[in-house]
């Protein structure tokens, strides 16, 4: 064992570079990914369109308001430029404040004060929908509520009391000094222990799969390369058995990536808030013992390098898509079936022990190498 | 004439290598449309299983009194939440019990004395409770409740207005109440009425906004890069050094090896990826206008010859052929995105989108999709010519400058 590790450091050290830039890939690449994607997400604002046909107080005001919400970039249009630009898909809706907006508002009305336009492809229009809605039901509800609050001192006082401004007023006031109904959003107090999460968290470790998987394929091409002529006359020459020399290699590999992955660990736990467990811990080892193991007897399959790169890329791409973590909606992958038994990355993605891939993969490690030794008998 | 002669030599050697190849060529070709038909697949299968089974959602009532049984009633009854969303009225052991068995993914808690503490104007908190395994649905419901929970807060300070007015105006408390009661009533029925406010329209009439031909497009367009860069993968072929510099003293430069790769991978892709928009455009009856098809032509040609040459930077600039490899599939990944087939640029933030139209793939996209779907009759090719020249200069003096070092 001490041999095969010595000649190991010899390889490492002259490759330290390369192989010190795949062992960290992996971790760093997942770290600028989120936060570039984070970034962008935050910025990313709905363009619509705006158009006021009303020329008063109360049009201006709902305008304002919706121009200070994070959710949309509003662009104030006339309404041809506006429709002309949403059917060229400039903008993803068009909002129209009709002429008579205040006055409506006012009276205590409030059908069709607002119109509408999106195409099939407005992505975003129901959360912009109800967000004007909302402003405008404000406004009209509060003037609905005034009105009710002057015919009732009419009919019980004999006469108005209070301005309607007042009434106004006095309701935004009871609005703003009343936080009035909250919304609470708890976890059920079931399997709470080890899933305390946040909303997004399985996806750090789902694109460090996705992108462990590449490296490790990438970094198991010495397999392919000390299978070349030149070094497997050497073969005969050594004191192990083939067998032996690969299994261990292989171990010193696990090894070699374990410490990374703890590494990986440490940086996720410390920059990105993650949490961890022990039954975490134990589908971490179990995951990537089962990535070496699938990619050296993929690596098996192939004689030349460059096919088993491209083979490797293509594999990778087909496991992120099936694994979800390019769109990233829990729960599109259906958690049972073919496509979740399929794929070897799932069990970890669910934050379970990789059971039967590891199991597949020894079986074929095994067949590999029992294969290689009957050939060269 | 003698750069040419090598090129040649090197293109009729790529095309024969590419004829070699014939049995992983067509598997190459498929893997894009197994991409997406993954994609599809997936989207497809978790679209219909929710309209097949939709979201249950438990109501919990603490408090029964007929007000919460009127909003309760109303939830359950209205599809105003959402299609997916199936609501119903359960009790707190219930709703536990079906949460444990995984038929419920949040439940909604109306508070004890939640009728009572809103008319007296002191906070009440309506909890969500979400399954812990279904973090994004759950998350869902809260946006949801959140959204009713503005409108339920703003007609209950009208309520309240209302009630500090009859307060002053000396009336009597049952009176009060009464009053009070029956507005609770109505602005709980104006709440859910909310959409009146609106009257909406969807622009339909035009072929440009049915999302299946804008779909079709991006996926094409997706497809058509992967294969341009599987295709020029395929044709690289590793060499030893001791060939490499037995091909170097023949005076064969880098650069020539790689335009007769780039020439082979143009001319199949091109006619490929033309094959494929003619397909799409007969499949979706799409018109396209007298000319056009030369357009798209030279759009195609400009885009593949410019994204060659940009893979081919990459291959000039760096020798791992691992690290080679994963900085052209970011640099892939990037094209993709920044070409607006994947998310139309104008969900992206102000100070990407004013960089965007600098890039290749964003022109080749949007001048497609104009003359495709919008039935232009006009592409501006200078930004592209722009591009193509600006890549070609690049692997010029890349490729020369390391002439000039090796040797």
């Amino acid at each position: 064992m001490k041999d095969i590790l010595l000649t190991r450091l010899l390889l490492w050290k002259k490759k330290r570079y390369s192989m010190l830039f795949w062992l960290i890939l992996p971790a760093a690449l997942t770290y600028i990914f989120i936060t570039i994607a984070t970034a962008i997400q935050d910025d990313s604002k709905i363009p619509i369109g705006v158009v006021i046909e009303d020329d008063s107080v109360l049009a201006d005001q709902l305008m304002k308001s919706i121009q200070d919400s994070p959710l949309v970039h509003v662009a104030i249009l006339s309404e041809d430029v506006a429709i002309n630009e949403l059917e060229k898909h400039e903008l993803d809706s068009v909002f129209v404040i009709h002429k008579g907006y205040e006055e409506a508002i006012l009276n205590g009305k409030r059908n069709d004060l607002i119109s509408s336009y999106r195409t099939e492809l407005s992505l975003a229009y129901s959360p912009v929908k109800e967000m004007i809605v909302s402003l405008v039901q404000e406004e009209s509800g509060r003037s609905k509520a005034a009105h009710f609050i002057q015919n009732m001192s009419v009919e019980y006082n004999g006469s108005n009391s209070w301005s309607l401004d007042e009434i106004n007023e006095k309701s935004r006031q009871v609005q703003v000094d009343e936080n009035l109904l909250n919304t609470a959003f708890t976890y059920s107090e079931i399997n709470m222990d080890s899933e305390e999460t946040s909303l997004f968290s399985w996806s750090t470790w789902g694109i460090w799969a996705i992108l462990s998987l590449l490296s490790t394929l990438f970094l198991t091409d010495w397999v392919i390369r000390e299978r070349q002529m030149s070094v497997t006359i050497r073969y005969s020459f050594i004191k192990v058995s083939r067998v032996e020399l690969y299994v261990k290699t292989l171990l010193l590999y696990v090894s070699l990536f374990l410490i990374f992955d703890l590494i990986s660990l440490g940086i996720f736990v410390l920059f990105m808030e993650e949490t961890i467990s022990i039954s975490f811990l134990f589908a971490l080892v179990s995951f990537r013992i089962m990535l070496c193991l699938l990619s050296y007897s993929i690596a098996h399959c192939f004689r030349k390098v460059g096919s088993f790169y491209g083979f490797s890329l293509m594999m990778t791409l087909v496991l992120a898509i099936i694994s979800g973590a390019v769109i990233p909606i829990q729960g599109l992958v259906p958690e049972q079936g073919i496509v979740s038994l399929l794929n070897p990355i799932h069990a970890f993605l669910n934050g379970e022990i990789t059971f039967l891939w590891s199991v597949i993969s020894i079986v074929l490690v095994i067949l590999a190498l029992v294969r290689k030794e009957t050939t060269n008998a | 004439m003698q750069s040419l002669k090598f090129v040649s030599l090197f293109t009729k050697n790529n095309l024969l290598q590419l004829r070699r190849k014939w049995r992983t060529l067509p598997l190459l070709l498929l893997f894009p449309f197994v991409l997406i038909g993954l994609i599809a697949f997936l989207l497809v299968s978790y679209t219909t299983s929710l309209e097949e089974d939709p979201l249950q959602i438990g109501l919990v009532d603490l408090d029964q009194t007929t007000e919460t049984e009127m909003v309760i009633n109303l939830l359950e009854e209205s599809s105003q939440l959402g299609d997916f969303l199936h609501m119903t009225q359960l009790s707190k052991e219930e709703a536990k019990a079906k949460m444990e068995k995984d038929d419920l993914i949040a439940y909604i808690l109306f508070p004890d004395e939640f009728t009572n503490k809103l008319y007296d104007g002191e906070s009440v908190v309506v909890t969500v409770v979400g399954h812990p395994k279904h973090q994004l649905e759950s998350y869902f419901v809260k946006e949801l409740i959140d959204s009713a929970a503005r409108h339920i807060s703003s007609s209950q300070a009208n309520i309240l207005t209302i009630n500090y007015y009859a307060k002053q105006l000396e009336l009597e408390s049952k009176l009060r109440n009464q009053i009070v009661q029956q507005q609770f009533n109505e602005f709980l029925l104006y709440a859910i009425g909310k959409d009146n406010v609106l009257n909406q329209n969807i622009l339909t009439n035009n072929a440009t906004s049915s999302p299946k031909a804008y779909f079709s497009l991006a996926a094409s367009f997706f497809i058509i890069t992967v294969w341009v860069f599987a295709i020029y993968l395929l044709l690289f072929k590793e060499q030893s050094n001791e060939i490499q510099t037995r091909i170097r003293l023949y005076g064969v430069t880098e650069l020539q090896q790689m335009v007769a790769r780039i020439i082979v991978t143009f001319l199949s892709t091109l006619i490929l990826s033309f094959l494929l928009l003619i397909g799409i455009v007969n499949i979706l009856n799409l018109d396209i206008l007298q000319g056009n098809y030369g357009r798209i032509l030279l759009l195609l040609g400009l885009f593949i010859a410019t994204y060659l040459f940009v893979l081919a930077i990459i291959e000039a600039m760096i020798q791992s052929p691992k690290i080679r490899l994963l900085i052209q599939i970011i640099i892939t990944g990037f094209l993709l995105l920044s070409s607006g087939s994947l998310i139309p640029d104008m969900y992206l933030p102000i100070y990407i989108q004013e960089y965007v139209p600098v890039i290749f793939s964003y022109q080749t996209f949007s001048w497609l999709e104009e003359i495709l779907l919008n039935e232009r009759m006009y592409v501006d090719f200078i930004p592209m010519l722009l591009s193509l020249g600006v890549a070609i200069f690049t692997i010029i003096g890349i490729t020369s400058i390391k002439e000039r070092v090796t040797s």
